[in-house]
Formats: C-alpha cells, structure tokens, sequence
C-alpha cells in the first residue's frame, strides 16, 4: 500500500478534439503543484492508451465508462484498493454525467471524486437557477465575444476561476488559442452561477458578451474546460484544486488571475514503439517504471 | 559542419490546429538533428498557433501563395535578407510550386532549396498521376474528371459505388449510392471549384512514405509508415513505421522518370486481396507526420538543409519497423499579441523577435 495520492483520469485524448483530460493530464505533470502519481485510465490501448503514456505516470486499461459504467466502478475499485488515496478526474462532460449518479458506489471503492449533484446535471445546460442573464431560448441571440470560465468548486463559491476569451475553435469545437481576461464583473458573474448552483466539482461556465457591453449566460458544461492548461498558467490551477478537494483540502475562494496571459495549442507527434502497444494489449497496464519508450 | 548548424533556416507551413501543417514537425527535426542556428517560421495567417511557440527565433507574415506568386516571392526575398536565410524548406504543395519556380533567383540571394522542377511538381497533378504511376509498376484507381451532373453520372456508371469524389485542391468523399454522390459533388465544388476527380474506390492498408532525394535524384533516405488512426479528416494521428521495400523500389522508379530532387510524401493503398499498391497521391514536399522518421533514426529534414547547403549525406540507413507515432498537443503561453513571447517589431511586413 502505497501513501503518494494517485489521481486518475478518464478520457484522456488527442487525436483532432484534444479532451479536458488531456489537458488535466499534462497540467498537473507540468505544474507538479503535488506529489501524486497520475493514472490514465484507458478503455482502448490505441485509441486512448498508448497515446498517454507521454502525460501519465502510467496507464491502466479498464473496461468503457460510456458503455459500462458499472464495470468501470467496479474496476476503479480493484485500482483503488491497491493504493490510496485515489482520486478519480472525469476527463469529460460525458464522464461527469456517468459518474455523477454512482457518487455512492464510488465513495464504498474508496474513490474520491468531488462532482456535481446528479439533480443539477438534468437543468443543464441552461440552468433557470443562475441568477444572471440567460441567452434566450427562442428569438434573436445575442452576438458579440465569447467568453469561458473554468472554475472548480466545493458546493459554495468556486476555490479556482478563470476567464477566458475564446480566440480559435475549430469547427469540432476544438479551442486552439485563447487569452485570460481578468474581469471582476465576469468573475462576478460565474461565481454567482456556480454558487447559486451549489455545484460541486470542476464546470465550465459560457457568456456572450454582447457590443453593448450586456453579459449572457451561454450554458454550464459539467467537468473542465479543455483549456485548463491556460487557466493554471495564470494562476489558477484548477485541476490541482480539485485534487485538492477530493483529498480533503478545505473551501477556500479562488485568487486573481494574469489578465492577458495567451495559449496557443499545437499538434505534436509522440513517439513510442509497438512494443509498448503490444505490452499494453497484453498487459492491461504500462509504466515509466517497467516500459523504456 | 559548424557552418551549417549555425545557418538560418526558414521554414513555411505553421497552421497547427487540427490538420497541422508539417512546419512544427520540421523544426522540431531540424533540432533534435543538432541544427543550432536561427529557425525562422513563415506563415501566411498570424492566428497559425505554431507561429506563436518556442520552436521558432521569429516569425514573419507573408501573403498566402493564393494571392499571388509576385507577392509571396517579394516577401520572401525580403525575408532571406533580413534574416540572412541560407536554406527555404516549403511545407506546404503550393509554396513549394513557387519555390520550384523561384529556385535560381532565391539562389542568387544566397538561399537554397532542395527541391523538384517545376514541370516534374506539375507531373504528379492528380489528374495524370494515374498515367505515370503504371508506367513505373504502381497501381492506380481509374479516375475521371467530373464538372457537371451529366459527368459525374458518366463516372458512376463506368466507376461503380462506392466512389470517391476528391476536390481539386484537397478534400475528398465516399459517396456510397448516387445520392451521395450528387451531395458530395455539390459540397465538394463549392469548397474547391471544379472541376472535381472522381476515383474508383480501392479498400486496404493505407501506407506512406516519406522520402527524399538528392540534386542527382538518388535515394537518401525513406521511411514508409502504416497508419493506424484517421481523424474525422481522414488525417493520420498514429501509425506505425513498417518495412515495405516492394513500395520503396516503385517510389524510386517514379522519383527517377520525375528527376525529382527534394522531399516529397507518397500515398499508396495496399489492396486487400491483391496486395497491389495502388498509388493514390503524391505531395512536393514532407507530411506533417515527418517527426516519426527522425525518432526512427532517419531524420530528413536535417539531411534536407544539410544537401542543401552542398554537403554529400550518404545515404541513411533503412528506419526499424515498430516506431510508433500518435498526435497529441503542445501547450504555449505568452503575454497576447506577441510571437515567441515577444513583442513584435515590424508588422505588417511581418512580425519578429
């Protein structure tokens, strides 16, 4: 039994959609704000497997949380029993969603996983409870620049929050480029939805800010915003404040951020060889410990 | 060898997105070759993000090849001044045609390329591949030129479904029953004008091959690759290098009756039953994929820049099966409106650290 928390993800994928797990992936490696062991939780060995292995500790193959969550539960739990504590990371909003309703079956494997209520889930994405301007339903929308606020949270006001504004998204909804904007009355605005919710757990909040300076709210999506990385940068790391919460960490509010701070996203290749591949079909498992790539 | 480390080196194609160009991937090769000298990044969009990340010394704007190729040849010029260029690598098939075509006057400036003729670039259009690609030993997929409905019915009856469609530039579609036809002819043509190929449809392995060729069109190196992962694209994001020598020596044939110099990507299909290589495409200059070949021990474009400069590289010896490569993502951050971190100085010419 090992002590070192182990944070395992889910959905951990680039190919031309880069997930939010990914990016929490590479954020809590590139940051390394705590000593944890981080598990990609894999359901393929290509598709999201070997791929992993360049932002993971390790990998682990286990049975898909979209097609069978409950075997997923029940896999978590044979990995959890083997180390603790172990934190689970929902590396999508998909994820949130299967997970959310089986918060008991979780807690009993001795996974720590701080999400949303499952009620909250079925308001989404556009919540009557957010207390600020909603883009409407029916009618003209609003035009003007979109907004993203990353923001993690433990049932009050958000511990990590960052805004951003979205400059390149691809057509897939990809974000390629994007800058923090440190706005206090979007700050505002995203702590009152996320704390009129009593979310819990990490959510990607979109505005619209119009050109008459008017701020909608454009819909809550449950689990991280693909651009996490940007968010940790300025200051704001949110996946290590989830962590954070998951391993007992007390509410605290999030500080400020870098205004102005850029990301630019690239595609790079990684190289490993077919052995690894072969290892982890085979294996179920690889490590940095045990596989030279 | 001191001399050529140190060189300035441009290099085009920064788009990074979802479909990456293979800039990125050459700079990265160019260093992990030992080059030490400045990498200067050209792109024709300052939303590229590989524009704005640490593997370029700077970064200048020019205008996209589509505007001309007066413009993009007067920007370049004044680029390989500034910069003090010695070697232009162009990434992507356009500006590797104006390149071709500059190739003496670039010289003059005392900027090298490796690159095809002209003619020989024109040679491997999609429409007389076909025709060049038997003559060497390939297979190819009969192919008609379709411009109107009344073709492209012509080319359903003699082609039969499936077919594929591809446009004139890039892009293509499966089109399984005629209706998809007609929608995929429609969507295709507003994208990329006509007229449009259709292809009969060949099923099997895709595999490609990077290669490149000395001034005297002799191998220096090849790295035939499996793919293993498309994206919705029908982008590679992972595949596998393999030993495929029948596909090597036919690539030889053909760069031979080109008298190719230079880098350049060819796409086979290995049939399913047959095992024939059918030849579907072949590009003027590396795929973006072209990291793979340098983690596999046979890095092209560092021998690129190195035959440019006139240096004799012996030929490289034959990348191991079993490399594998799959695309995930880099994250940059900097102050915004910056390139590299840094403020920029000369824009519109082009911005620069």
């Amino acid at each position: 039994m090992t002590r070192r928390p182990i944070v395992a993800i889910t959905s951990v994928r680039a190919g031309d959609v880069p997930s939010p797990g990914l990016v929490v992936a590479q954020t809590l490696r590139r940051h390394r704000a705590m000593d944890v062991e981080i598990v990609v939780l894999a359901s393929e060995a290509l598709v999201d497997g070997v791929q992993a292995m360049h932002d993971a500790d390790r990998v682990a193959t286990v049975p898909s949380l979209g097609r069978d969550p409950d075997a997923f539960v029940a896999a978590l739990a044979l990995l959890a029993r083997a180390a603790s504590p172990f934190v689970l990371v929902p590396g999508s909003a998909d994820d949130v969603r299967a997970l959310a309703p089986r918060q008991a079956a979780l807690r009993r494997a001795g996974v720590r996983a701080p999400l949303p209520a499952p009620a909250r889930l079925a308001e989404l994405p556009m919540p009557r409870a957010a207390g600020v301007a909603r883009v409407p339903a029916r009618g003209r929308k609003p035009t003007g620049t979109l907004l993203s606020a990353v923001s993690v949270a433990a049932h009050a006001a958000p511990g990590a929050l960052c805004v951003a504004r979205l400059l390149d998204v691809s057509t897939s909804g990809a974000v390629w480029s994007a800058v923090t904007v440190a706005d206090a009355r979007i700050v505002k605005a995203v702590e009152r939805v996320v704390t009129r919710l009593r979310w819990r757990g990490p959510a990607e909040t979109r505005f619209v800010l119009d050109r008459r300076g008017r701020l909608w709210f454009a819909g809550l999506t449950p689990g991280f915003a693909s651009w996490t990385s940007l968010a940790a940068a300025a200051g704001q790391d949110a996946a290590a404040e989830y962590v954070r919460l998951a391993l007992g960490g007390a509410a605290r509010r999030a500080g400020r951020f870098t205004d102005g701070l850029g990301l630019s996203r690239v595609s790079v290749d990684r190289v490993s060889t077919i052995e690894t591949l072969r290892h982890l079909v085979t294996h179920g498992g690889i490590s940095h410990g045990t596989v030279h790539v | 060898m001191a001399s050529i480390s140190r060189a300035s080196v441009a290099v085009t194609g920064l788009a990074a997105g979802e479909n990456p160009a293979p800039g990125v991937a050459v700079a990265r090769s160019l260093r992990a070759g030992g080059f030490r000298g400045r990498l200067i990044g050209l792109t024709f969009d300052a939303r590229h993000t590989g524009a704005h990340t640490s593997h370029f010394d700077a970064v200048h704007v020019t205008p996209p090849p589509a505007a001309g190729a007066a413009g993009f040849l007067d920007a370049l010029r004044d680029v390989i001044r500034k910069e003090d260029v010695r070697v232009v690598v162009p990434t992507l098939d356009p500006e590797a045609l104006l390149c071709a075509a500059a190739r003496v006057p670039l010289a003059r400036l005392g900027a090298r390329t490796l690159l095809p003729g002209e003619i020989a670039i024109r040679r491997i259009a999609k429409t007389q591949l076909g025709a060049l690609a038997r003559r060497v030993g390939f297979e190819a997929p009969r192919t008609m030129v379709v411009s109107s409905t009344a073709t492209l019915e012509s080319a359903v009856r003699e082609l039969g479904l499936p077919l594929v469609l591809k446009g004139s530039f890039a892009d293509s579609e499966i089109a399984a029953n005629a209706e998809d036809a007609v929608r995929a002819f429609g969507k295709l043509g507003s994208r990329w004008g006509f007229p449009l190929l259709a292809q009969e449809l060949i099923t099997g392995d895709e595999l490609d091959l990077a290669v490149l060729y000395d001034r005297a069109s002799k191998r220096v190196g090849a790295v035939p690759m499996r793919k293993l992962g498309l994206t919705s694209r029908g982008k590679a994001w992972a595949g596998v290098t393999v030993e495929a020598p029948e596909f090597i020596r036919l690539a030889d044939g053909l760069m031979r009756a080109l008298r190719w110099s230079g880098a350049a990507e060819l796409e086979v299909i290995r049939e399913r039953t047959s095992g024939a290589l059918y030849l579907i495409e072949v590009n003027p200059r590396f795929p973006a994929w072209i990291y793979l070949t340098t983690a596999a021990g046979v890095n092209l474009p560092w021998a690129l820049v190195r035959v440019a400069l006139g240096e004799t590289v012996k030929p490289l010896p034959p990348a191991p099966a079993g490399v594998l490569f799959t695309r995930t993502i880099e994250d940059h951050f900097g102050p915004i409106g910056s390139t590299n971190g840094h403020a920029g100085a000369d824009a519109p010419a082009g911005h620069r650290r």
